[in-house]
């Protein structure tokens, strides 16, 4: 059954288009990879579906909603979690509050129901003894899974994730992936847009190709990596690849 | 004179000195939030102009304008305190609303990202991270604000507000010691001046954003 589905999805900057034709249906527990060049419009893309980004075109049905250029995006985001790149926690809340707030000021629940939630999510993301830090007091991998266990904080039903270990050191980067293979687990739909290409085929149940603002090309992970369909694509993993071994030979 | 009098007769004039300033940093407040709203509007060269006034003519001269000249050209006289009261607000309200400046642009914009994205809205954004982010990031400095309208309080014992220092100086001609009375005004300025500009130090590391 779909959960999402982008249909004729389009985002204009002035006149200049930065995605069009967007057609893309995920089902709920899917894990999607969105991967392409720098500039393609993959951020773009998760940040359209989260509001964001206004649509200039096309809609976006989520869970029995429909939503368009139009449309006021309140309720869908507290449906819809997003994790960025620079974490963005609220520097003057503890980690426990960091949590807290949404799901108590923007759903309305009662507070200590939260904090208990709050707290097994931290435990869940191993940061059960940070419930009282402070976002500046956390390493940037802490606070990515602080960043991560607030937005699950609001039981979202779609998880999307922003690049989120490219801003973090190599040796952080492994504890967060480690999160997102266990949500992953779990049965999470999430959207993902990342560079660590490997990651992206061990997690992914589809891989989207994106190219210039467009789709170019879906399959699954192995058939995309081995043999992928299309030109573009080939050139964007064979750079990955070259970038590899010129890492493997500076080694 | 005892010591016991000398502090009694000062009471007053520091009673003064803390009222006066007080009430000048209370009304700045608002008068900072009107000054960033017109330096925001199309009137901005409005903010400027009144920004370049304060900080390019001597405090002293628009206290001696308000207070002397005033009467003579318009036949208004809203006495020493008054005038006192007026130029501080006046010169305050830039400064504060240089401090809210500050602090607005200061704000993370991602941060707030984050928060619409988990769905609150435009009020409760404002609720429960603008304002408490903007007043952690305005109140250590407002405070060093406050400290420099308590020294500059001094500058009305000129057009006869019998402030602290005025207070000490009725004492001197009359009881001829100086020494000591300066050092107690001195001790006295400290009193009120240092805990303050040590508690925005406190607040500024314990409220640290980075």
């Amino acid at each position: 059954m779909s959960l999402l589905q982008l249909e004729q999805l389009s985002h204009h900057k002035g006149s200049q288009p930065i995605l069009q034709d967007i057609n893309l249906t995920v089902s709920r527990g899917d894990v999607v990879v969105i991967l392409g060049p720098s500039g393609c419009g993959k951020s773009t893309l998760l940040r359209c579906i989260n509001g964001l980004e206004p649509l200039s075109g096309g809609r976006l049905q989520f869970a029995g909603q429909t939503l368009d250029a139009g449309s006021d995006w309140t309720l869908l985001r507290r449906q819809i979690g997003i994790v960025f790149q620079h974490y963005q926690l609220f520097p003057h809340l503890t980690v426990l509050d960091n949590l807290c707030l949404a799901p108590v000021v923007s759903k309305g629940e009662a507070r200590p129901e939260v904090a208990e939630r709050a707290l097994a999510l931290l435990a869940k993301v191993g940061l059960a003894d940070k419930a009282t830090a402070l976002p500046r007091q956390l390493s940037g991998g802490q606070q990515q899974r602080v960043a991560i266990a607030r937005a699950l904080c609001m039981q979202p039903q779609l998880m999307l994730f922003d690049e989120i270990t490219a801003a973090l050191d190599p040796e952080m980067v492994l504890e967060v992936l480690q999160v997102l293979r266990d949500l992953a687990d779990d049965g999470m739909t999430m959207l993902l847009v990342t560079h660590e290409l490997s990651f992206a085929q061990a997690i992914a149940d589809r891989i989207v190709f994106l190219d210039a603002g467009r789709i170019v090309e879906t399959g699954a992970p192995a058939q995309f990596f081995q043999q992928p369909d299309t030109m573009r694509a080939q050139q964007f993993l064979s750079h990955f690849q070259q970038l590899q071994q010129m890492k493997r030979k500076s080694r | 004179m005892t010591f016991t009098e000398i502090l009694w007769q000062l009471l007053p004039g520091l009673w003064q000195t803390v009222s006066l300033t007080g009430l000048s940093l209370l009304l700045s407040l608002p008068g900072g939030v009107a000054y960033v709203l017109l330096s925001q509007s199309r009137f901005s060269w409005l903010a400027r102009l009144w920004l370049e006034l304060f900080r390019t003519i001597p405090l002293l001269v628009w206290l001696f304008l308000l207070f002397f000249g005033l009467p003579l050209w318009t036949g208004l006289d809203i006495g020493g305190v008054g005038s006192a009261v007026l130029v501080f607000v006046l010169w305050g309200s830039t400064e504060a609303g240089e401090v809210f400046r500050g602090a607005w642009r200061a704000l993370p914009p991602a941060q707030l990202e984050a928060a619409v994205s988990l769905g609150l809205t435009a009020r409760q954004r404002w609720r429960y991270l603008l304002l408490p982010l903007l007043l952690r990031l305005s109140l250590p400095p407002l405070m060093n604000v406050a400290t420099r309208l308590i020294k500059t309080s001094s500058l009305t014992v000129l057009i006869g507000v019998t402030e602290l220092t005025k207070a000490g100086q009725q004492i001197i001609e009359r009881e001829d010691n100086a020494l000591l009375i300066y050092g107690l005004l001195l001790l006295g300025y400290f009193a009120i001046c240092f805990p303050l500009s040590l508690a925005a130090r406190q607040l500024e590391r314990r409220w640290s954003l980075l």
